[in-house]
């Protein structure tokens, strides 16, 4: 589906990463695996055009992806280290405002709210939870809608074991959905996935 | 679902969510209104408590300011949003980055604009506002504060994560044509000569305002993120 | 020939080009301009005959009027050289940017300067709300925004582009501007001053007025030249021509 050839790109003008290709099918995991600087997040940030590629090409779907740049964009889901969680809002209505979906669906909220186990807390503020229950939060709003592609940067980082075998089963049922997942971590995971390691290009 | 109806959804998504979210704070509210207070309280203190003076001033005083206010309130607009991802977000989301500013502008003028022109009705009694005038500084104000609205989410898109001054020093120059329209409605209102070719030059303004500015706001929005 | 020029134009667009050319032409360009202003100075100042209604205080405006046309001048420029750099992404556009605005912002102060130098003897006032001055102060504070956007902008491309889009769109405000504070002018008009822009002028004054315009073109084309230069050498340090470069003027 997703088609990476020979992609590099650059971060204040020093070169992040190199040459890289790969490709994501449909319902597979990969996994970018790097040490710190290594242009994991660039990678992503790449993908989604937040940041200039150097040279190479990504394909969507046997097509460039800047002919398809919109369909791409709403067929995937993006989760960078910065949550996109308002502090203020109650956990219901950070889910009911997330982008994707338009009109609020009430059962759908509320049933990822009980998936990722946060159903008591859904009128509480977000400001009140603890660093493992807000990336739960994150994780709520991915099952709000079924994307093809989730590029999510270091989904288990700040994890318990609970939290991380609880993402690790909501990635599986969504591969059997269909969908793909894009995502990086510090260290290998224990989820099936191809595994990419990125050097730190210097 | 065609495609209108996904933009206007996508519009309502953004305003109801930056609404909902001034709301959670009364602050959001109340700081820029209290804040056009104290600098129309200001001006008696300074200049002196005469009833006449203060009334032949009272149109400027009022109109520079929902100039400062509604210029120095636009950290709320972008500054937060980026900070926390959510601008990211939005940007990623493949939808129309203009109807997004467009909602925003609409959103940050609901909650400092709005509740300016009803701050200026007290500021008329303050400042002792000639009877009669109140139409035309309302009608004035109404435009007026839209298009300071459309000017500081420009410059608050070009200072993302700087100080609202330096937005609002980027950008009180070029609002000197609506300051000086505004003014000039209120005025010929007094002079009994008809104020509404004035607000026609106001709603040209706006004409060309809308599209441009948000369009100019969407292309520093972008800046940003190189 | 077209071709050519084209060529030669895009390739003005590399900055190691641009730098070695821009050397080589103002090593002899920079004098003829310092004697073109020159020149137009001491015959305007020097030479002209005096003016029937405002004597020898007119002379000012050999330097009041290229200063003012020169503050308006290189803001169109900045514009234009603006929207090179965020349509086309052009770097050397964007660094021009940077050069330019603290040239402009200081011609339009001295124009402000000169001007208010200029009425005190005829108005008998330092400042008055004309609407040539007034627009020339709020162009001032245009130029005064542009500087402190790009200067606190760590990421000096971004800075660049934010100061592209707000001259952009300040030159399409700008005209709006100026008619709305002729228009304010005419409104508030004080009956005591009767506002006159120049004294009306023979050939003898019109002449090394030009100059004077002529010369001061010329020497912001050498200043804006030398300033991208040393923008250039500032920005592209870390590449190897640079480094090349600054080797030889050390070892010379």
């Amino acid at each position: 589906m997703l088609k990476i050839e020979n992609l590099s790109c650059q971060r204040s003008n020093d070169l992040v990463f190199n040459d890289l290709s790969f490709e994501v099918s449909k319902g597979t995991n990969t996994e970018i695996i790097g040490s710190n600087g290594s242009g994991k997040t660039s990678l992503l940030k790449c993908i989604l055009g937040i940041i200039e590629k150097k040279q190479g090409k990504i394909s969507w779907k046997q097509k460039p992806i800047e002919e398809a740049r919109t369909f791409f964009l709403k067929s995937c889901f993006y989760q960078g280290h910065q949550l996109a969680l308002k502090n203020n809002f109650t956990l219901f209505e950070n889910l009911k405002f997330s982008h994707s979906i338009f009109n609020s669906n009430e059962e759908k909220i509320m049933s990822s709210l009980k998936e990722v186990d946060l159903f008591e807390y859904r009128e509480r503020t977000s400001s009140d939870l603890s660093m493992g229950q807000l990336k739960r939060l994150a994780i709520a709003k991915w099952l709000l809608d079924d994307h093809e592609l989730y590029l999510i940067d270091e989904p288990f980082a700040s994890l318990d074991q609970e939290g991380i075998f609880l993402v690790s089963s909501i990635i599986k049922k969504l591969n059997s959905k269909g969908c793909s997942f894009l995502f990086t971590s510090h260290t290998s995971s224990n989820i099936d996935s191809i595994e990419i390691l990125l050097d730190n290009y210097s | 679902m065609n495609e209108k109806n996904t933009l206007f959804n996508w519009f309502m998504l953004v305003l109801k969510r930056d609404l909902v979210l001034s709301f959670k704070k009364i602050a959001t509210f109340m700081i820029p209104l209290v804040f056009f207070l104290i600098v129309i309280t200001l001006f008696p203190l300074a200049l002196g408590t005469e009833g006449s003076f203060l009334s032949t001033l009272s149109s400027g005083i009022i109109w520079v300011a929902a100039l400062l206010s509604s210029l120095l309130a636009v950290e709320s607009i972008f500054n937060e949003d980026y900070r926390d991802g959510t601008l990211d977000q939005f940007l990623i989301s493949g939808e129309p980055t203009f109807i997004l500013v467009l909602a925003k502008v609409l959103a940050h003028w609901l909650v400092t604009g709005a509740p300016l022109l009803l701050a200026s009705l007290i500021s008329t009694l303050f400042l002792f506002l000639p009877e009669g005038l109140l139409f035309p500084l309302l009608i004035s104000l109404l435009m007026g504060t839209f298009l300071l609205s459309l000017l500081g989410a420009l410059g608050g898109a070009l200072t993302i994560g700087k100080t609202a001054i330096l937005s609002a020093v980027i950008v009180l120059p070029l609002s000197v044509p609506i300051l000086i329209l505004g003014v000039a409605v209120i005025t010929s209102a007094l002079n009994g000569q008809d104020f509404f070719s004035y607000l026609y030059f106001l709603g040209a303004l706006l004409a060309i305002g809308i599209p441009g500015l948000c369009l100019a706001t969407t292309e520093a929005i972008f800046i940003n993120y190189d | 020939m077209i071709n050519l020029i084209k060529k030669w134009l895009i390739s003005l667009g590399s900055p190691p080009f641009f730098f070695t050319w821009a050397s080589k032409f103002l090593l002899w360009f920079y004098p003829i301009s310092f004697l073109l202003l020159l020149t137009g100075l001491i015959w305007g100042i020097g030479f002209a005959p005096s003016d029937y209604k405002q004597g020898e205080v007119y002379r000012i405006i050999f330097i009041h009027v290229p200063s003012s046309i020169l503050g308006e001048s290189v803001y169109l420029m900045m514009a234009i050289f603006g929207s090179i750099c965020l349509i086309w992404r052009a770097k050397l556009a964007g660094m021009f940017l940077r050069s330019a605005a603290p040239i402009g912002a200081s011609f339009t102060l001295i124009a402000l300067v000169s001007g208010a130098v200029w009425g005190k003897p005829t108005w008998g006032t330092w400042w008055v709300w004309d609407a040539r001055l007034t627009s020339t102060l709020i162009l001032f504070f245009l130029y005064a925004g542009i500087i402190g956007l790009y200067s606190s902008i760590d990421n000096k491309q971004k800075g660049d582009r934010a100061a592209s889009l707000i001259s952009v769109v300040g030159v399409i405000i700008i005209p709006i501007i100026k008619k709305s504070v002729d228009w304010w002018q005419t409104l508030h008009q004080s009956s005591t001053f009767t506002i006159t822009s120049a004294p009306s002028m023979t050939p003898d004054m019109y002449l090394p007025l030009l100059v004077c315009v002529i010369g001061f073109y010329s020497i912001l084309l050498s200043m804006l030249l030398n300033r991208l230069r040393a923008e250039i050498l500032a920005r592209e340090r870390n590449t190897s021509w640079v480094q090349q470069y600054l080797n030889n003027q050390v070892r010379e």
